[in-house]
């Protein structure tokens, strides 16, 4: 579970509307120039605001509560596809639109909500153009990019009229964003069947067989318990209901995105 | 494919105008659903698009657009269609609304019908064949 702590700015340089919450990552040495640029431009920008860092002393859930209950209304978060999605499984409940900045590495996720670099992204939360995007769903859990069930001959009922299953055991995943458009109202399930292939050497093996079809609602059962990856962390247990809510989450989207 | 754009913050201080924005159209992609070889599908299953099936399904099939039996397939299913095509195998009563082709290696267990019928030299049919305007 996430956590963080609040760090205090200059009162001048905040906006009472943005809030950002920085990877715990970001506080090493080797970032304080990209964070100290990052910072100027959002203060010349007029949207510099008040900061907490993921760590683990407090629950990131209840410092972005604190900001909703002080009128924040655009929450930012700083850092890579990791800890967007560490916070995911709360903030769709929150009344805030979501800004994200890759400042760590590289982002699966950046393209889909127009943002090529730091750059961009800066500019995509000035302009404040908003786009909604579906949620997905495991039992209470929210999930925004996919769930995978590796390795399993779990049985999967899709909205109750029929149930599908690997035979020989396979991986089910269950994509929101990724493969299809993540503002369709559905979830698209993919399953990977048959011994895994290396197309080259350094390259990570890869099932070639591939069983795809929508998914709206859902449940996953097994005899023994599964593991699944949801957004990359593990959830485990023998049944689990799956579902897709439209266009649950607003992010502060660049031109250009990438769509499905 | 739907995109909501929703409306802009009315009250920020830091508010400025915005240049207006165009949602980028989407075509209209029809999906295409494919079963693939070692899934199995039990119960009321179909889809709007097109289909596409190498593994095994029992139960029924609804399909609005060409549902495509591949070579490997096993069907136990009442089969509802636009179009069919087979290759493999189908154990059951299939009513297709356009056309039905049956590869040579198709082998039909139950009674078809469609407005049209293409059989090739090597495709078996057991069972009554309805085809014409008003069979479908």
């Amino acid at each position: 579970m996430a956590r963080c702590r609040l760090v205090h700015q200059p009162l001048d340089r905040v906006s009472a509307t943005f809030a950002y919450v920085y990877d715990e990552r970001l506080a090493e040495r080797k970032f304080q120039r990209d964070i100290a640029r990052l910072e100027a431009d959002l203060a010349g920008f007029g949207i510099g605001g008040r900061i907490a860092r993921l760590s683990l002393f407090r629950k990131a859930k209840d410092t972005i509560e604190d900001f909703q209950r002080d009128g924040i209304r655009h929450l930012v978060v700083v850092g890579d596809d990791e800890t967007l999605l560490r916070m995911m499984w709360f903030l769709p409940d929150l009344n805030m639109s979501i800004g994200f900045v890759p400042l760590i590495g590289s982002s699966i996720i950046a393209p889909f909500l127009g943002i090529k670099n730091v750059k961009s992204a800066v500019h995509a939360l000035t302009g404040r153009l908003t786009a909604s995007f579906d949620v997905g769903k495991v039992g209470d859990r929210h999930f925004f990019t996919k769930v995978v069930i590796p390795d399993t001959r779990a049985e999967l009922e899709i909205d109750g009229k029929f149930k599908l299953r690997p035979t020989e055991g396979g991986t089910i995943t269950i994509t929101n964003l990724g493969e299809g458009s993540a503002s369709d109202g559905v979830l698209n399930v993919s399953v990977s069947v048959g011994a895994a292939v290396k197309r080259f050497p350094w390259s990570k093996p890869e099932q070639n067989i591939q069983t795809y079809l929508p998914l709206t609602n859902g449940q996953v059962h097994s005899e023994e318990p599964v593991t699944l990856e949801v957004d990359g962390q593990a959830l485990q247990g023998t049944s689990f209901k799956i579902s897709v809510i439209p266009n649950k989450v607003r992010f502060l989207v660049g031109k250009g995105r990438k769509v499905g | 494919m739907a995109f909501n754009f929703s409306g802009r913050p009315q009250t920020d201080e830091n508010d400025v105008p915005l240049p207006s924005y165009v949602p980028p159209t989407v075509p209209a992609v029809v999906p295409v659903t494919v079963i693939a070889k070692g899934v199995r599908i039990e119960g009321d299953f179909g889809g709007d698009g097109d289909m596409r099936i190498d593994g095994e399904v029992s139960g029924k099939i609804t399909v609005g657009g060409t549902l495509t039996v591949g070579p490997d397939a096993s069907i136990k299913a009442e089969v509802k269609a636009g179009s069919l095509v087979v290759y493999g195998s189908v154990e059951g009563n299939s009513s297709v609304d356009e056309r039905i082709d049956l590869k040579n290696t198709a082998k039909i267990k139950g009674d078809i019908k469609a407005k049209t019928l293409v059989i090739e030299s090597g495709a078996a049919v057991h069972g009554a064949v309805s085809v014409g305007p008003s069979a479908a």
